[in-house]
């Protein structure tokens, strides 16, 4: 599914993706800037980074990425609702790209569950 | 018209590799600025050569060595376009020819693609050993630029510090600029030389194809490492937002901690030095906040509509997909062992360095993009220039001699935003902008060289930076043990906490004066107020020496007015009363020393057997006991002081030097000590034999039940005890000191011979018992001129109670 041609609610959809893999990032990140030079979060943290910027490229330019701040302090819950949220526009005519960054959730989400935090 | 080319391209590329040995070999200062402008035509010549070239089919061109070096070539020559050193001016002769040879071989090599008839084509067969020509005439091209670097760098140095040291007029000297710029660029061509060098040395390029094909862990990493360079300076070198950069600076730091993380296991593994990893891992964490640093920084202005350009995002993801499989567990970071089993250790820690390598020159390229690209915005370029310097001050860019030499060279091309600064970097869609002009950073740069201010290039320290490493590896070397520790409570108590984030050429005497008072008002004493001042001024006058600030502030700045303390010693009845009773304590000798010799608490503390003469009634004074520190011997988890620590190490020395030279001296002992004494040293010899194996055999005069020196501290608090026990006003140990010089004084004894006693190095500490003695010795004088003038001048009753105290101190001695 090629921008120009998604949905104004698939669009909105994936924006709300962007919002909640970003804010997963943010956490993320902050965490490992605790942590300091070297921590192993920042491996999550930038897979969760690349697969927002991956979200965002799908989405067209009249689309505003800027929305409420998704609720939650919890990198791996933000993921989960990331992937559901990819989930429901995941269907077969969406297109490689979409499915293939639901995968790519899906794995950070088991990242997220399984790294040091978990 | 020009002679039609005759060599075949084994002659060509032949002639090339001379002319770079030539170029090597006659390399000099004054050529550099035309090798670096010639470097670009030369490289682009072998590229376009290397693409004619014959090469393994299906190879991705982010796999080819060449790649990685066009990257950094054309980074170098955007940075000489757009105005920064050496800017526009003639060319290098050699490397010119180098690049036309190389043109003339890529024609010939295209020509006998087309048609076989040309007497000077070469046969495929000729043609194998051309890659590896190639790439050495740009290794060695690349070293002889650098030595020229190098030399010139370093001729600018020399000029700048002759210029400084004959006070020539600032605008006659050299430029820190000039010389950091030179100095930048000396490092890019190591880093090209390096790679070109790693290339060569290699043979063929890496056969790895595509990063799904790669069979190893570490083919993959190497081959996602070579894509995510390539990958990064095609977007750098396009137009890009501060996404990108963000990108760019977190996959840098990501692979800086990977680097890190290898070659610990390297080392661990004996596959390198381990001082080479020491050496490294300071670099590399240092690299790695830097790169986070920048990355937090440029997300700051990151809109939320921005994008990351797409072919970043894939290079990046492989980088991260490739580490992740490399070098982590479930847990975090792979253990050494898992990573030994998983890699080729070696090799990819090989790979890794060369990568630093070609991440310095991303560096270089992220601040040109910064500073330069005309779509990013003034807030932009300014949190670019901060990101760049590590600073959190938007100045301190604007004091970068690079930056200013950029300022000075080249036109603005920052605009200013049209929204908020969050939303300045939407830089792909924006509208066009307003000029900003930079005269005021201009103006304000030179106002800063005029004063002298501008900070040493390569040099950023903050007063908490500095005061570590002056007092670590400056000072200490040349400090008593006291000292020191006066040193390093002024410092880590009182200016890092207080002053220590300021930067060091920043930092005002209005700064220290604001200390000195809340120290103050906190309940310190004038004279802590005034060791912390000594301190600073003592710190911050070796780095005026050095450079590094160009006014000593602390010279400057008004400490407290620190009361000389007037000295009351004991009268007789109050001695008598101490010694009395301290004789019904242990060490009763150490405080009849004291009172009646007047030696200082560490000198009391300090003395052993062996610097006793009984019999000549001498003691020699040579060391001085210093006060212990401890430090955890157990790794700091007892959840105790260091001192209560139950496995407490001593970290320094029981025994120090004497204050000063005229510290050390021998004192004459009254036969009455003596015998108090050779008391002392029985009831030693009982303690001695009572303590059996307990019993710590140090030779010291005065020890603990156990025979081990007496500690400061405690000494301390049992000299308040008795004052206490013994009823008499209370006083500082030191005043015991006071109660012996005064009394010396008193009786007459020259203020020379005085001061050998008492192991004074000037007079002036005679001048502080001047209140106590002057009355008593003109009372002296008034009774020998009652003696002499009897009629004249007879007796009054106040100089009567004055000569009674006399007397009385008298007998006391």
């Amino acid at each position: 599914m090629s921008w120009q041609r998604m949905d104004v609610d698939t669009a909105e959809t994936l924006a709300g993706v962007v919002r909640l893999l970003r804010r997963a990032a943010e956490l993320v990140w902050a965490a490992a800037d605790t942590e300091g030079a070297g921590s192993p979060r920042q491996v999550l943290a930038l897979g969760i980074d690349l697969a927002a910027d991956e979200a965002r490229n799908l989405l067209p330019d009249a689309i505003a990425v800027e929305g409420p701040a998704p609720v939650g302090e919890e990198p791996a819950g933000l993921l989960r609702s990331a992937e559901q949220l990819l989930r429901r526009i995941d269907t077969p005519a969406a297109g490689a790209a979409v499915h293939g960054l639901r995968a790519r959730v899906g794995e950070l989400v088991w990242e997220a569950n399984s790294g040091v935090d978990a | 018209m020009s002679m039609p080319e005759r060599r075949t391209v084994g002659e060509l590329l032949a002639d090339s590799e001379a002319l770079a040995r030539e170029t090597l070999l006659d390399a000099t200062l004054e050529q550099a600025p035309a090798m670096v402008r010639s470097w670009n035509q030369l490289v682009g010549s072998a590229v376009e050569l290397w693409a004619v070239l014959p090469s393994e089919p299906g190879s991705p061109s982010w796999s080819d060595p060449m790649e990685r070096l066009r990257a950094i070539g054309e980074a170098i020559s955007r940075s000489v376009t757009v105005g920064h050193w050496p800017g526009q001016g003639p060319t290098e002769e050699h490397l010119i020819q180098i690049a036309d040879n190389l043109s003339h071989a890529q024609h010939l090599v295209e020509r006998s693609g087309r048609a076989s008839q040309s007497t000077t084509t070469d046969s495929p067969a000729d043609l194998q050993p051309a890659p590896g020509q190639v790439m050495h005439t740009l290794y060695v091209a690349a070293h002889g630029t650098g030595v020229a670097l190098r030399a010139y760098a370093a001729d600018l140095q020399e000029q700048a510090e002759t210029a400084q040291r004959r006070r020539q007029p600032v605008a006659e000297r050299p430029t820190a600029l000039e010389i950091t710029a030179a100095q930048g660029m000396m490092a890019r061509f190591d880093g090209f030389e390096h790679l070109a060098a790693a290339a060569y040395l290699a043979g063929e390029p890496p056969s790895s194809t595509n990063p799904e094909q790669a069979a190893t862990p570490t083919q993959r990493l190497e081959t996602a490492l070579a894509a995510w360079e390539v990958q990064a300076h095609r977007t750098l070198a396009a137009s890009p937002d501060s996404a990108d950069l963000v990108r760019v600076a977190r996959v840098q730091a990501l692979i800086t901690s990977t680097t890190s993380i290898l070659t610990e296991a390297a080392a661990q593994k004996g596959h390198i030095d381990v001082d080479m990893l020491q050496r490294l891992a300071p670099s590399l964490e240092a690299s790695q906040m830097a790169w986070n640093r920048m990355a937090k920084r440029w997300g700051e202005l990151t809109s939320p509509a921005s994008r990351t350009d797409p072919a970043l995002v894939g290079a990046a993801s492989e980088v991260r997909a490739a580490i992740a499989v490399a070098a982590t567990n479930r847990a975090g970071w792979a253990t050494p062992d898992q990573l030994a089993n998983r890699l080729d250790l070696p090799n990819i820690v090989k790979t890794l360095h060369l990568s630093m390598v070609a991440s310095a020159d991303i560096a270089y390229v992220v601040r040109d993009t910064a500073a330069d690209h005309p779509g990013l915005t003034a807030p932009a370029c300014i949190i670019g220039m901060r990101a760049q310097w590590g600073g959190r001050d938007r100045n301190r860019a604007r004091r970068d001699p690079l930056r200013r030499h950029h300022l000075d060279h080249t036109p603005p091309t920052c605009v200013q935003p049209a929204g908020p600064v969050a939303r300045t970097s939407q830089t792909r869609t924006d509208q066009p902008r307003r000029r900003r002009p930079r005269h005021h950073q201009l103006r304000a740069l030179e106002r800063l060289r005029n004063e002298g201010a501008v900070q040493r290039a390569g040099q950023r320290w903050t007063i908490e930076s500095w005061l570590e490493h002056w007092l670590e590896n400056i000072a200490r070397a040349g400090l008593r043990a006291t000292s020191y520790d006066a040193y390093r409570t002024a410092v880590r108590k009182h200016l890092i906490p207080n002053v220590g984030k300021h930067r060091l050429d920043r930092l005002q005497p209005e700064h220290l004066e604001l200390l000195y008072r809340k120290m103050i008002s906190a309940g310190a004493r004038p004279a802590t107020a005034h060791q912390v001042h000594r301190t600073i001024r003592t710190a911050l006058g070796e780095a005026l020496r050095r450079g590094y600030v160009s006014r000593n502030v602390a010279s400057i700045a008004k400490p407290p007015r620190v009361e000389v303390e007037l000295v009351e010693p004991y009268t007789l009845e109050e001695i008598r009363a101490i010694l009395t009773t301290a004789q019904q304590g242990r060490n009763a000798a150490r405080w009849a020393i004291a009172l009646a010799l007047g030696l200082r608490q560490g000198e009391v503390l300090g003395l052993k057997w062996a610097d006793v003469d009984l019999d000549q009634g001498l003691l020699r004074i040579r060391s001085t006991r210093t006060r212990p520190r401890y430090d955890h011997g157990c790794s700091g988890d007892c959840g105790r002081a260091p001192g209560w620590c139950p496995k407490r190490r001593l970290v320094n020395a029981e025994t120090g030097s004497t204050k000063s030279d005229a510290g050390r001296r021998i004192v004459g002992v009254p036969p009455v000590l003596v015998q108090l004494l050779a008391e002392h040293k029985s009831a030693q010899s009982r303690e001695r034999v009572a303590a059996r194996q307990f019993w710590h055999e140090g030779d010291w005069v005065f020890t603990s039940p156990t025979g081990r020196p007496l500690v400061p501290n405690s000494d301390y608090h049992r000299w308040k005890a008795l004052l206490k026990a013994a009823r008499v006003r209370d006083a500082r140990l030191h005043d015991a000191r006071h109660t012996a010089a005064t009394v010396l004084l008193i009786l007459g004894v020259p203020e020379r011979t005085v001061m050998g006693i008492m192991g004074w190095s000037s007079t002036s500490m005679a001048s502080r018992y001047q209140h106590v003695t002057d009355p008593i010795r003109r009372d002296v004088a008034a009774r020998v001129g009652g003696l002499i003038w009897v009629t004249e001048q007879p007796e009054s009753e106040p100089t009567e109670t004055k000569t009674e105290t006399r007397v009385h101190r008298g007998e006391g001695t």
